[in-house]
């Protein structure tokens, strides 16, 4: 039977070959499709291989795919020089998707919208859509959490801060290292005392309730926080490289960061090396747990692609599922595939750790106000950490830091 | 003296106006006098040369016609309505779910306006070479009236080498200045006068002209932008007047007790000085940063003695931030006022010392009546220089605290940004070009007109022949 298929495919192929023969017409040749694909510089190796995978699995076309190197983080600034010039797919972090979106940059997410919509996270599929339309891939999910030592804290001990920060460790070791000088970690503490970042929607310009009384709740936290010298560190501007030395020195029990710095305090605390959740606060009396900000890496299809339908469909592959895993393999990212398996996932403490902040972490508002919010929070994170903003001027100037979030030019 | 300046400015603009009015009264008197041959060339240009034999520069002449004719009709014509418009057609993506989006491209305000302004520039030059080309009809014409020689190309193009060889030796300068230097710099100018700011990126939205809204947003005292701009610009000059006095100041004493007699090892003093121009002023920057850390090393050391119980905030606390730059900048600028300063002590004659000690004069006495006399005469346009430089000092502010700490009450600016420096991040960060232009603009109108003031009131401008 088998052999029988056999013979008549290579009659059929002789036959084909003879004909074209024949007629002298060589068989038509595949269109010549070439792409850019552009991602930063740790991603390179995990992008070729992707690249080489979407052009195994898309034979029908001849695929040149470059890559190029532009960071997630400076993706806004790289592409809008000019679009003409730009890849046909990039990276970018998810804060900046209005910028993009405003200056017409993304091509929208038209076809297979729904399948994308449901295979990832809601989260993800919220920080990638503008104004009701899915604008770009979701592709990993990125917050922070607490790393901490377990020579100084146990598992529960590592879930309140205050317990934390009680706890009498030996002399010249801090207790919580968290920096406040960021906007982006300083916003914990609105969040956990209910404050709302753009109104109940996130997205509403004109909305910002941290110079509430929940708001002072929060900032009045940071001020005793910040007080505590002996147990609590700030780390400041070389925050990420001082954290990870200070783990390695064992200075320090627990830190909040993210899992760009997973390896490096795997390394540095080896077998006492544990991740999990921010930890609770009390606040207004009652226990709750710490807030974060997410952010998702998306890639984009630019709108100035020459071939749309096969950029999306590359934006698409390096998105998918085994992709996600296999940049959650190589890179510890956490994946917004919802469809991955959990168990997966849980073997990596600090993306499992991550996962596990998700539950209590507000979406960066995809809206343009919020790269007004950055500058006035480290203005006033930094002044609570230096000790200048104190219980008498905090309402004050959280009533400065919010006229400037909402501050419009015109 | 001052009325000789004064005369010799107006006579400046009158030339310049003059020559309008000469260049017009050119195209009446050739129409009158001209015959057929010269009229033509107000149509045809080049006409009256090609006719009388000069072919070279009657062709060029008419090439440069036919050019301009054939761009304009093509792009320029287009590119003059867009610099009015700025565009009216904004990108459309038509988004149908299942389907490919298909995008319908729209006007890029960005490039109509660069286009425009090429092609105004383009403009001017064609109005001037047709202005040439009459001037040159009736000359030829003239010149066979009066039956002389006219000057082939080959007799021409020896002048350009012989005695218009300046124009030949500009020409290509020029040319680059042109196209490198003014073109972007009006482009960027007129960007002051639109709404270029984060909000109308195109392709996505247009921007349009607005007059002189920008500037009136950044003088307004109530608003968001002038309660940066004043604050900064306050600082920018309060920088500017303290780094550069202190810089010269110390450099000067420096210089000063290095020559003193009885030093020792003068060569080997300045050399150690001089040593930190030989480290790249930002690798010292970013060390000095990491130094002043609250969590640096200078901080640590401190706590470790037990000199104080917490750290000093040395970057983070505004006051603390604008004191700390203040001194890092005299270790980066120090040495080149000692160096420059150290030449011109050696200059001054030993004999006025001498004849100042016999009549008593004290050390701080010889300093105010002949040392500082001498040292402010030689190095007045280096100190304005050093001050306009300061106003503008990107490196040190942007390298040692990035402008921080951040303002609380400022738009994107911290306590130590110079305007210079805001306007970096607004064109970096948030992408108010806008803004960014026209604080450009007030920086170089403070800085030409302080230091056009300074210059002129220096001892330098003033008697400029007499010193010896």
């Amino acid at each position: 039977m088998f052999g029988n298929m056999k013979r008549i495919l290579a009659v059929g192929l002789v036959v084909l070959m003879v004909a074209a023969l024949v007629t002298g017409c060589a068989p038509k040749p595949k269109p010549v499709v070439a792409l850019t694909l552009w991602g930063s510089q740790d991603d390179q190796a995990m992008l070729q291989t992707m690249a080489n995978s979407f052009k195994a699995a898309h034979t029908d076309k001849d695929y040149t795919i470059t890559l190029g190197v532009c960071g997630e983080d400076v993706a806004k600034d790289t592409v809008l020089k000019d679009l003409d010039a730009a890849a046909d797919v990039f990276a970018f972090a998810s804060d900046q998707i209005a910028a993009l979106q405003g200056a017409g940059a993304l091509l929208p997410v038209t076809v297979d919208t729904d399948a994308i919509k449901t295979a990832n996270s809601s989260a993800s599929v919220t920080a990638a859509t503008v104004g009701g339309q899915l604008m770009a891939y979701p592709s990993s999910a990125d917050t922070y959490f607490l790393y901490y030592d377990k020579k100084y804290l146990s598992d529960a001990e590592a879930g309140s801060l205050e317990t934390i920060m009680g706890k009498s460790l030996p002399t010249g070791v801090t207790n919580f290292a968290m920096n406040l000088s960021n906007g982006w970690y300083i916003a914990s503490f609105f969040f956990a005392s209910g404050c709302k970042l753009f109104g109940d929607t996130g997205v509403d310009p004109t909305q910002c309730d941290f110079n509430s009384a929940k708001g002072l709740a929060a900032g009045q936290y940071m001020i005793q926080l910040a007080a505590n010298k002996k147990t609590f560190a700030d780390y400041g501007a070389n925050y990420d490289s001082t954290m990870c030395q200070n783990f390695k020195d064992r200075k320090l029990a627990a830190a909040v960061s993210g899992t760009w710095n997973a390896t490096k305090v795997q390394e540095a605390l080896g077998t006492d090396y544990a991740a999990t959740k921010l930890p609770t606060i009390k606040i207004n009396g009652s226990d709750v747990n710490m807030g974060s900000f997410a952010n998702f890496k998306l890639y984009g299809v630019n709108s100035h692609t020459k071939a749309a339908a096969d950029a999306m469909a590359l934006a698409e592959w390096v998105t998918n599922k085994d992709n996600q895993l296999l940049r959650f393999q190589t890179r510890s990212f956490a994946p917004t595939n919802v469809t991955i398996d959990a168990s997966t996932l849980s073997s990596n403490v600090a993306v499992a750790a991550d996962a596990l902040q998700g539950k209590y972490a507000t979406l960066q508002a995809s809206i343009k106000q919020m790269s007004n919010y950055w500058t006035p929070a480290a203005a006033l994170g930094t002044s609570i950490g230096n000790g200048k903003t104190t219980n008498a001027t905090l309402q004050k100037d959280l009533d400065a830091m919010v006229k400037q979030i909402l501050a419009t030019l015109q | 003296m001052e009325e000789n300046r004064i005369r010799l400015r107006w006579s400046g603009l009158r030339r310049f106006f003059a020559a309008f009015v000469n260049q017009a009264n050119l195209l009446g008197h050739t129409f009158r006098e001209g015959d057929g041959r010269t009229r033509l060339s107000f149509v045809l240009m080049g006409f009256g040369n090609l006719v009388r034999g000069q072919v070279a520069k009657g062709l060029y002449y008419f090439l440069s016609e036919a050019v301009f004719v054939v761009y304009m009709v093509l792009f320029g014509a287009r590119s003059l309505v867009g610099i009015v418009t700025l565009g009216t057609k904004t990108q459309y993506i038509e988004a149908i779910p299942g389907q490919v989006p298909k995008v319908i491209r729209g006007d890029n305000s960005m490039l109509m306006l660069l286009y425009g302004v090429a092609t105004v520039l383009l403009v001017v030059w064609f109005i001037a070479t047709y202005f040439w080309n009459i001037s040159s009809a009736m000359q030829t014409q003239r010149a066979v009236e009066n039956g002389e020689v006219l000057p082939g190309l080959r007799t021409e193009a020896r002048e350009y080498l012989d005695a218009k060889f300046h124009v030949t030796l500009m020409i290509l300068p020029v040319m680059g200045l042109l196209l490198f230097t003014v073109l972007p710099l009006l482009f960027m100018i007129l960007i002051a006068f639109t709404n270029y700011d984060s909000s109308h990126q195109p392709p996505g939205s247009l921007f349009h002209w607005t007059g002189l809204y920008t500037f009136k947003a950044l003088f307004s005292n109530s608003g968001v932008l002038g309660g940066t701009f004043w604050p900064v610009l306050g600082w920018t000059i309060t920088w500017a007047v303290i780094a550069t006095a202190s810089n010269y100041v110390l450099g000067m004493l420096l210089a000063i007790l290095i020559n003193r007699k009885g030093v020792r090892f003068k060569g080997l003093w300045r050399t150690v000085f001089v040593m930190s121009i030989a480290i790249p002023q930002f690798v010292s920057l970013l060390l000095m940063r990491n130094m002043l850390d609250d969590f640096g090393p200078i901080n640590g050391v401190l706590q470790h003695w037990g000199l104080t119980s917490k750290f000093i905030p040395f970057l983070t606390n505004a006051t603390f931030a604008r004191i700390s730059v203040l001194v890092v900048n005299l270790w980066v600028g120090i040495p080149y006022s000692m160096l420059i300063t150290s030449g011109i002590l050696l200059s001054i004659p030993k004999e006025l010392y001498e004849a100042a000690a016999i009549d008593g004069a004290s050390p701080f006495r010889m300093w105010t009546k002949i040392i500082l006399p001498y040292v402010v005469f030689v190095t007045g346009p280096y100190l304005i220089t050093q001050f306009i430089g300061n106003i503008n000092n990107f490196n040190v502010i942007y390298l040692l605290t990035g402008g921080g700490p951040s303002g609380l009450t400022y738009y994107q600016a911290g306590k130590t940004d110079l305007l210079v420096t805001w306007l970096y991040k607004l064109t970096v960060n948030t992408r108010d070009y806008s803004y960014a232009s026209a604080i450009g603009i007030c920086v170089f109108i403070i800085s030409a007109i302080l230091s056009l003031v300074a210059y002129r009131n220096t001892k330098s401008y003033k008697k400029e022949e007499t010193f010896q």
